[in-house]
């Protein structure tokens, strides 16, 4: 699997590190939002948003990936 | 009380230069080292006024730019600065990194074979270019990879790595040579 940095190009798996899934932090006080975001994750079979950071460079990504083939169909800069 | 006076050893590499076959490793000097971390927006301002204090602008992503000194991107919105002591630079974070570092470089024609033995990057001429620099894995260390010369590969790492990072270079200079 290769993931393609905004800045350095089209890297090897090994000079990344996963950062678990890529999910949308709930505002306000603790409740079942926030239970979901701490706790509850999908187990997608198909397309997958995760966060992924490319170390040697110290980006964060966010990746879209479909983990029956680990087609990567965008990455990009988690700040953007 | 005794005079001091202070010696700055190299890292512990252990003997260098070495050659094997046609590629010899040496251990370099680039003279003291900053890193600059522009703040938040500043890049721009942080690159003229490097620019107007050592002729040498903040180069682009994987690239770098020589002068009086010399300065390569280091990753996201960092780039170093070698061979000169660094300016003040008020929109920046600048951080002395003379002795975090250690310095190979590889000299030779089969740079790019010896390379493409321990790092997932293309590092032949073509592909990687001089004033090509690029952040990449060597042997489970981040490592800083720059075109010196058409035959020259500039590596740096960590400084506690230096003897993890010349075994694995020398190891991989062997296997070329012994094809
Ligand atoms: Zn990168």
């Amino acid at each position: 699997m290769r993931l393609t940095c905004p800045h350095c190009g089209t890297r090897d798996l090994r000079e990344f590190t996963y950062g678990g899934a890529a999910l949308e932090r709930p505002t306000g006080d603790w409740g079942p939002a926030w239970d979901a975001y701490v706790h509850l994750r999908e187990n997608p079979a198909g397309a997958s948003f995760e966060w992924w950071q490319h170390d040697v460079c110290a980006t964060w990504l966010k990746v879209d990936r479909d983990t029956r083939t680990h087609v990567i169909s965008q990455v990009t800069e988690a700040r953007a | 009380m005794a005079d001091l006076t202070l010696i700055a050893s190299t890292p512990a590499t252990g003997t260098l230069p070495v050659t094997r076959g046609t590629m010899t490793l040496s251990q370099a000097d680039p003279g003291p080292l900053t890193s600059i971390a522009p703040y938040k927006g500043q890049a721009g301002a942080v690159s003229d006024a490097l620019q107007a204090a050592t002729g040498l602008a903040l180069p682009g992503v994987g690239t770098c730019a020589t002068g009086k000194g010399a300065i390569q991107w280091f990753g996201r919105d960092l780039w170093l600065l070698s061979d000169m002591a660094a300016p003040d630079l008020p929109g920046a974070a600048l951080t002395d990194q003379t002795d975090a570092w250690v310095t190979l470089d590889l000299t030779g024609p089969q740079g790019a074979e010896v390379m493409a033995r321990r790092v997932p990057m293309d590092l032949r001429l073509a592909a990687f270019p001089e004033g090509a620099t690029a952040r990449t894995e060597m042997h489970g260390m981040m490592v800083s990879v720059t075109r010196t010369g058409p035959d020259a590969l500039r590596i740096m790492a960590f400084r506690s790595m230096a003897k993890t990072l010349a075994h694995a270079m020398i190891e991989a200079m062997e296997n070329v040579a012994a094809l």
